[in-house]
């Protein structure tokens, strides 16, 4: 079954767009795809599309050496047209040029990929005598260049007798023209010189107009004549009797050849309709290797690698969320790629402030969603499953919900998710019974942190007693918990900075490593005249040094890395990083006299 | 100025004005046809025509002509809809994206000489990506956009364009079609930011009295993007320069004014403008042929 879903908040916490915009299919279908944003649930489609961005690989890497191959195949895919795929009985020419102009570069693609490239992306050649090759003939005849149209002589025996009828009315019309230029040239002075009128003085449009005949017979003679202001007036040249008669012969050659032109394109379209299936077929197939070709190039430009999803587990080696590394190069910080490896089905993550918790639960919902978009991950190595759900839990950006306070956003948010758990589960045409991947930032931040613990800690349990929950034991017949809503294949991560979180069977404990401690002590209070490298000057706020070079301070000391966290250590470094974003000495040092009394 | 082939061939140009009937499309069709007449002489391809919206008005304000009426010549290029274009046997080049209440646009290749309506995109997105489009692709080097009422954004859109200022004067409108001159003429002269010893203000956006009232009263120089995001009536920008210096980082070229006068005479009209520099700028009207007219 090939279920689809849209990222959501999840993708808009992952900050996917950030490097979903370096994903460039160049077709109308490619494109659409990708705006889309969908998330597959089908680990065959999945599979398939990996083998296709890896067959665009091995396309591209043999043609390294031979780089206007490859931009003919992106200047084929950049041309062609969105379209019509609609079998009817009548097309306009606009439509009609459309699959002109798509068949020829579909044609130009099947050339540029060479017969093996093109037939496993199924870009079959349109067979001579086919519908779609009588089509392609056919329209081939309208048009000085293959990717033009237009309703060619050829088409029609009458059509191009009506035409040459209007050459020869025009004919007559522009030299009856050019006599009457050269006479109101000649006799009057005035020069119309292509002009359709002209603004005359009084004086030369009256002696036009005497030569009409008297007064109030301007319009039996040549010159059309009308007031412009008090000197000056406007002076038209009428047609002569002989272009009258061009322009009577004209209208009746330009009936005739609608007539024609409507004749042809009934039968244009009744060959374009005939091969409509053909071109829904090339469609399809050109939309794959395009987003294939859009894939593999993403890939070899980020250094991306296959996902693998047969894994119960979530493992990554050298996992680079671009976003944030994107981030941290523009402002000239390092970034450390995530090497991780996740097997409960509820993962706690600890870590101090700016320690990188929240960017680790940003990281793996990141993979999980280019992963499961069909796309190649920036790492070294990605093991995981597919789900069929990929949710977040937790704060968006500006997010407001009238009449909840913060910590009633944040319920609203968990019961949300739990009933669509509840949702998915009950519904028999949604889901494989892979559950969701779900990540909790911060749960219960905004309350007090005794009730805040006691509520983050029934949520852990919930997801924790998973798999080793005995079927039929709390959980209904859709594998839905009947207690909380949430299904025993979920795997789900939680930030929190709550040290107090309960211990439970069947949940994982981790933290971040967090600051280095001796080099942030050196950095804080260096000794007088040999100031470590990264050493920072405490000043109150705004004496000392840009943010800029604080944020690098923490950058330089902290260690992005996850460790196993056994529940023995306490120490936050909080404290530390108020001093190194620059906050009053005093009251740091107040605050440690705070804490050593209160948790010594 | 503006009345031969080599001042409209091997580039765009677009035809504003500041108001409606202010014989926009009229001047447009005699620049086509001397265009078109050049490019015959030097064997290049004739013009492209195309139009910023649709002109709903039933009357050019110059001519009294039905409009639209744009009279191209075989192998022309034309943007326009489909339908609208059936008169000049259109031989169909590309499709813009989108579509209007009159029918998707197309650039066409005119095969016969004909009259045609033409209707274009309305955002300056479109009409760029149109230009750039008919130049890229080789189709022509000269481009005339007839644009939309009182707008030069568009001419904004296109890098390398250039714009010329159509007006209509007559005794009644005199005071406000010089005033129209003088501003355009000193937002047209505004120099360039780049290469001034001290980086002046960067102002995002458009320069209106109230963004003019909330700058820094030490930044004794402003730079906006370009011209077109100034929107100081006459006297207020006046007063503007008298206490900044104002420059843009990006010029957009001027081909000059085309003034058309109804009740009072061009030597009547450059009498009272009593500025030679800005004089210099002004064609007359093209459809009256002799001294000093456009086209």
């Amino acid at each position: 079954m090939n279920v689809t879903i849209q990222g959501g908040e999840a993708w808009i916490f992952a900050q996917v767009d950030d490097f979903w915009e370096r994903y460039q299919p160049l077709t109308p279908w490619g494109k659409d795809e990708a705006e889309a944003r969908i998330i597959f649930s089908d680990r065959e489609v999945l599979e398939r599309r990996y083998d296709d961005i890896d067959s665009a690989i091995g396309f591209m890497r043999a043609l390294a050496g031979d780089p206007s191959s490859l931009d003919r195949v992106s200047y084929h895919l950049k041309r062609m047209p969105r379209m019509t795929l609609e079998p009817k009985g009548s097309y306009e020419l606009i439509e009609l040029f459309q699959i002109k102009k798509f068949m020829a570069n579909y044609r130009g693609v099947r050339t540029a990929l060479g017969d093996a490239v093109a037939g496993a992306f199924g870009l079959a050649p349109f067979e001579p005598g086919s519908a779609a090759q009588t089509l392609a003939a056919a329209l081939d005849q309208g048009g000085s260049d293959p990717e033009t149209f237009y309703l060619a002589d050829s088409y029609d025996g009458e059509l191009a007798e009506a035409r040459a009828g209007l050459a020869a009315a025009d004919a007559v019309v522009v030299s009856e023209r050019a006599k009457a230029e050269a006479e109101a040239r000649l006799s009057f002075g005035v020069s119309f010189d292509g002009r359709e009128f002209v603004v005359a003085p009084k004086d030369s449009a009256r002696a036009m107009l005497a030569s009409c005949g008297n007064s109030g017979e301007a319009q039996a003679g040549r010159y059309a004549v009308e007031p412009y202001d008090d000197a000056r007036y406007i002076v038209r040249l009428l047609p002569s009797p002989s272009a009258v008669e061009a322009l009577a012969d004209r209208e009746r050659w330009l009936a005739a050849e609608r007539l024609a032109e409507e004749r042809v394109v009934a039968r244009l379209s009744a060959l374009a309709m005939a091969a409509m299936p053909e071109l829904a077929l090339a469609v399809a197939a050109t939309a794959c290797w395009d987003r294939a070709r859009a894939g593999a190039d993403l890939t070899l430009r980020l250094g991306m690698v296959r996902p693998l999803l047969e894994s119960d587990d979530t493992r990554l080696a050298q996992a680079r969320f671009t976003p944030c590394a994107d981030e941290c190069e523009r402002m000239g910080l390092s970034y450390s790629p995530l090497n991780a490896e996740f097997r409960a089905d509820a993962v706690v993550l600890f870590g101090s402030n700016m320690g990188g918790k929240t960017v680790v639960l940003k990281t793996i919902l990141f993979f999980q969603l280019v992963a499961q978009a069909g796309l190649f991950v920036p790492a070294q190595r990605f093991e995981t499953r597919v789900y069929d759900r990929i949710e977040y839990v937790g704060e968006l950006s500006g997010e407001r919900l009238a009449g909840l306070s913060g910590f009633g956003l944040e319920v609203w948010r968990l019961i949300a998710a739990s009933a669509s758990a509840a949702a998915w589960a009950a519904d028999g045409a949604c889901g494989t019974g892979r559950g969701a991947l779900v990540a909790f930032d911060e749960l219960a931040r905004t309350t007090g942190s005794h009730e805040a613990e006691a509520l983050l800690s029934a949520v852990v349990e919930a997801y924790a007693g998973g798999r080793n929950r005995a079927p039929g034991n709390s959980v209904d017949g859709n594998g839905a918990d009947k207690a909380g809503g949430f299904r025993t294949s979920d795997r789900a991560f939680f930030a929190t900075h709550f040290r107090g979180v309960a211990r439970l069977p069947g949940a994982e404990y981790r933290r971040m490593r967090g600051l280095d401690r001796a080099a942030t002590e050196a950095a804080l209070n260096p000794v007088a005249g040999s100031e470590p490298e990264g050493s920072i000057a405490l000043a109150a706020c705004g004496d000392g040094p840009a943010l800029a070079e604080r944020l690098a301070g923490i950058n330089r000391h902290m260690r992005y890395e996850v460790v196993d966290d056994d529940g023995s250590g306490s120490e936050s470094d909080a404290l530390a990083i108020a001093s190194l974003l620059g906050l009053d000495r005093n009251i740091v040092d107040r605050a440690r006299y705070y804490l050593t009394k209160d948790g010594a | 100025m503006l009345d031969k082939a080599k001042d409209f061939m091997g580039r765009v140009t677009f035809v504003t004005g500041a108001e409606k009937h202010c014989g926009k499309t009229t001047f447009m069709n005699r620049a086509a046809q001397l265009a078109r007449r050049g490019a015959a002489v030097e064997g290049r391809s004739g013009p492209a025509l195309l139009t910023v919206g649709y002109d709903g008005e039933a009357r050019d304000f110059l001519s009294g002509a039905r409009k639209p009426a744009v009279p191209v010549a075989e192998g022309d290029i034309v943007v326009t809809t489909e339908r609208f274009a059936r008169t000049c046997l259109p031989e169909i080049l590309e499709v813009l994206p989108g579509s209007t209440a009159l029918g998707r646009l197309c650039i066409v290749r005119a095969h016969r000489a004909a009259t045609v309506a033409l209707v274009g995109p309305e955002g300056n997105s479109l009409v760029a990506w149109a230009v750039r489009h008919i130049v890229e692709e080789g189709l022509t080097e000269t481009v005339i956009v007839d644009g939309a009422i009182n707008r030069i954004t568009q001419a904004a859109s296109v890098a390398g364009a250039r714009f010329v200022y159509t007006l209509r004067v007559d005794g009644s409108s005199l005071n406000k079609s010089l005033a129209q001159v003088r501003r355009i003429a000193a937002l047209v002269r505004l120099p360039v930011a780049a290469g001034i010893a001290e980086a002046p203000f960067a102002l995002e956006g458009a320069l209106t009295a109230e963004t003019a009232a909330r700058l820094p009263r030490e930044a004794r120089a402003v730079s906006v993007e370009d011209f077109t995001k100034v929107f100081l009536a006459d006297s207020e920008l006046s007063a503007f320069l008298r206490e900044r210096a104002l420059y843009v980082v990006r010029r957009i070229e001027f081909g000059g004014f085309v003034v058309m006068c109804r009740g009072l005479s061009d030597h009547d009209f450059e009498a009272r403008l009593a500025d030679d520099s800005i004089a210099s700028l002004v064609s007359y009207n093209p459809y009256e042929p002799g001294t000093g007219s456009a086209a």
